[in-house]
């Protein structure tokens, strides 16, 4: 079930609704049941696969809990290998055994092994990484093991972060699980705010921006190096706005039922280095690889060749946990290169700043930032295209920059597509820079309901509702 | 149970509620009177032909039919009344929906059926695009069953008065703002002026090669809704006698006959009142690049002489 659908729409005003009715003792269950309708409306089936890990990390924690020594190791393992097994099989078989073919074909071998005629289940990476979360934070000693079977399967399964995060941990939401949430005015009203604001981000800017999009990356072969810019920066806005208008939706819808998840972008293009763009962008997925991975590998407590790789591996495995192909690795390097980049130039760049006034020092901000966005944007082409080949060709077009773009269905289309980034920055401007005019929560009611009905007739005019699907779903 | 939290929120959202449908209705209204007042642009055709057309000869098709039909010198070579309702972007769904509203009013001696060679292939956009008709479905109730296909619950969201002027505002300023510079012919056909230079034929030639190469490797799967309207569209004319023609008109290179392209001869065939042309194979326009306004549309004068052999050819069956 999409969130920008009539059908969600409906599910979401009766599940809010009987949450309230229902005692406090029963909503666990009329979440959960909830959240396996809302999941089984892609693919009934897949739900097995959900079950399978639930039963095995729910198990694990109990054992990994009581266990000692090298048997709480042995209970994570078998946990971790649980949960990566199924990521394996559903998202990177295929994969591996089409780069094994490669080899074999190099080698002059034959690969007889078959491929998976399989779907990948929605959002498979972001309901896994939860759950191992859950395991590691037991193991760790950090979270005691949750007994309720039904309130550990709502943890992984809780439906407005199911299928797109954010990605949890149990130290946050487990105890909301359990608390109980009483009627709140403030939380109904701010979370609604939220989830048009997702919206917005979603059907206006995003999913307007895809039609341009969509025309150019098939195709790379057919467009000029302008066309191939402009794509890429519109690239670049619609995946933030399709995934950070997913986050803030999933982010207001639970907090209409008072619980409250974790910040996931926090104006991301607005950062003036590498690392704060990374600190701002998909925050829960970064946190976790910095706690999980990075930190574990040593992070930044090592020598200066092994940080740098450790960055690396970080940003390796970060593109291969956005899908399996050379196209997310690839991007994942190229972010490694820029944060290896960063730190070498950072030294330089302190000893710059300090001889700028503040005028200048703005300027030089100003070019940082706009570097970032190039070096961003230019990453995604990689994210985007469909093969490797599709992103050099593009990269190679881009030659002719200069050339007249191709505006596709003229001003109807381009024309949208800059009133829907024209209206975006403008209000993220506010919200970066100016956070005291808080135009959707001010307190003079008359502006308050002004801007929010300003905003829902610019959803309703200038939206898309065709019911475009979430970019983020695929991983 | 609800409590007095919760009272205070239900009385202010009914409020809220109330305003909102205030407002839609205000902005609707408003919406509706200027894209209904213009009286040039896509928007007035697609008006003209829903609310208006009723001639001998109809034209169907996407922009290539807009832009390839001349209407008057189809009319003054055959001695009969025409309107050409092809319009930008627009496939198969788009064209019955238009065929089912003008055929309520007036039966046509003949319709000439355009159609893109990528006509019968995937592409969600032509489904999506049938929004168009959106302003169109109080007046044309037959038109819901076609925007049913735009999402689920599409005619619930009709309960909206500025929904279904979602995405007009801007061009509907726009057309009433600025005048349209090409040659207007009130009958539907717009021509294009401009020319393909040698240097931009060339260019086309080498990616349209790549993209042909690139295709002929891909798995293209065939559209099967889209074969039922095509097939609806002609079981029409059929139904009422209307001697039909397909075609596909000229393209600026030779278009390989792939397997969506080669279905819809094939399935035309099984028509007796229909013909079927396809001149995306004509040496007398592949890589004759001063015909074409761009790559995909022949200019004015490319239109014209199109139109003159069409007519000649049709003249003939009459």
């Amino acid at each position: 079930m999409l969130f920008n659908s009539l059908s969600f729409a409906f599910f979401f005003v009766i599940v809010t609704l009987l949450y309230y009715i229902f005692p406090h003792k029963n909503r666990w269950f009329l979440l959960l049941a909830a959240s396996c309708y809302f999941y089984m409306a892609f693919v009934p089936i897949y739900i097995l696969i959900l079950a399978f890990t639930i039963v095995i990390d729910y198990l694990a924690g109990i054992f990994i809990e009581k266990a000692k020594g090298k048997q709480k190791k042995l209970f994570l393992i078998i946990s971790l290998v649980a949960n990566i097994g199924v990521l394996a099989i559903f998202k990177y078989y295929n994969f591996i055994n089409d780069n094994i073919g490669v080899l074999a074909q190099a080698l002059n071998l034959h690969n007889n092994v078959p491929y998976l005629k399989i779907l990948l289940p929605i959002g498979l990476s972001f309901h896994t990484f939860q759950a191992m979360s859950y395991t590691i934070e037991i193991y760790r000693g950090n979270q005691k093991a949750e007994r309720h079977f039904g309130v550990y399967s709502l943890y992984v399964m809780f439906y407005p972060q199911l299928v797109a995060g954010p990605i949890e941990r149990p130290q946050n939401i487990l105890p909301q699980m359990h608390a109980k949430h009483e009627f709140s005015y403030y939380n109904l009203v701010e979370g609604l705010k939220q989830m048009a604001w997702g919206f917005f981000k979603k059907l206006v800017v995003a999913d307007r921006l895809s039609i341009y999009v969509d025309t150019v990356f098939p195709n790379p072969e057919l467009h000029n190096g302008s066309t191939v810019a402009i794509s890429a920066v519109f690239f670049a806005i619609q995946i933030y706005c399709d995934f950070s208008g997913y986050s803030d939706i999933a982010i207001g819808c639970a907090r209409t039922l008072g619980f409250e998840l974790m910040t996931n972008f926090k104006i991301p293009y607005y950062a003036k280095s590498i690392s704060e763009f990374w600190s701002k962008w998909h925050i829960s997925l970064s946190t976790w690889f910095r706690d999980y991975l990075y930190i574990p590998l040593g992070g930044n407590r090592v020598g200066k060749q092994r940080h740098y790789l450790n960055l690396f591996i970080v940003f390796i495995v970060s593109g291969l946990w956005h899908g399996a192909s050379w196209n997310f690795i690839i991007w994942g390097f190229l972010h490694g290169v820029y944060q290896v980049l960063a730190l070498i130039l950072k030294p330089l760049f302190t000893k710059f700043e300090t001889h700028l006034n503040q005028a200048a020092l703005s300027f030089w901000f100003f070019v940082k930032g706009l570097g970032v966005f190039c070096l961003v944007t230019f990453a995604w082409i990689f994210f985007r295209a469909h093969t490797i080949h599709d992103a050099f060709l593009m990269i190679k077009n881009l030659k002719s920059f200069g050339e007249k773009p191709f505006l596709g269905n003229g001003v109807n289309q381009f024309g949208h597509c800059l009133i829907a980034i024209v209206l975006l920055l403008t209000i993220e401007y506010f919200m970066a820079f100016k956070p005291q005019v808080k135009l959707f929560s001010h307190p003079n009611s008359l502006i308050r309901w002004s801007a929010v009905l300003t905003l829902l007739f610019i959803i309703l005019i200038f939206g898309v509702f065709n019911g475009g699907q979430f970019i983020y779903f695929q991983f | 149970m609800l409590n007095n939290n919760a009272i205070l929120f239900f009385k202010k959202f009914a409020i809220f509620i109330v305003v909102v449908f205030a407002i839609d209705w205000l902005i609707g209204l408003g919406l509706q009177k200027l894209y209904f007042s213009l009286n040039e642009g896509q928007f007035a055709e697609t008006t003209k032909a829903l609310d208006k057309a009723a001639p001998d000869i109809l034209v169907f098709g996407s922009s290539r039919a807009q832009h390839h039909y001349s209407s008057r010198i189809l009319s003054q070579k055959l001695g009969l009344s025409i309107y050409n309702a092809g319009r930008d972007g627009q496939f198969l769904p788009y064209y019955c929906a238009v065929q089912d509203v003008i055929l309520q009013r007036k039966t046509p001696k003949i319709i000439i059926l355009d159609v893109n060679i990528w006509e019968l292939g995937p592409n969600e956009q032509k489904y999506m695009k049938l929004a168009q008709l959106l302003p169109y479905v109080s007046e044309h109730p037959v038109l819901r069953k076609y925007t049913a296909e735009i999402s689920e619950f599409e005619n619930l969201k009709l309960i909206s008065k500025t929904y279904p002027y979602n995405s007009t505002l801007l061009i509907s300023i726009y057309d009433h703002v600025f005048k349209n510079n090409e040659p207007i012919d009130d009958r539907g056909y717009t021509a294009l002026t401009g020319r393909v230079s040698e240097t931009m034929f060339k260019k086309y030639s080498a990616e349209k090669a790549l993209y042909d190469k690139k295709r002929a490797t891909q798995n293209i799967m065939i559209d099967k809704h889209a074969i039922n309207y095509y097939r609806q569209f002609l079981q029409k004319t059929k139904d009422l006698n209307i001697k039909t023609y397909v075609v596909i008109s000229p393209t600026i290179l030779k278009e390989p006959n792939t397997e969506e392209k080669s279905l819809l001869p094939a399935i035309a065939k099984k028509y007796s009142n229909v013909t079927f042309l396809d001149y995306a194979v004509d040496s007398t326009y592949n890589n004759h690049f001063k015909l074409f306004a761009d790559e995909f549309h022949l200019n004015e004068i490319g239109a014209q002489k199109f139109s003159k052999s069409l007519a000649e050819l049709i003249k003939k069956d009459l």
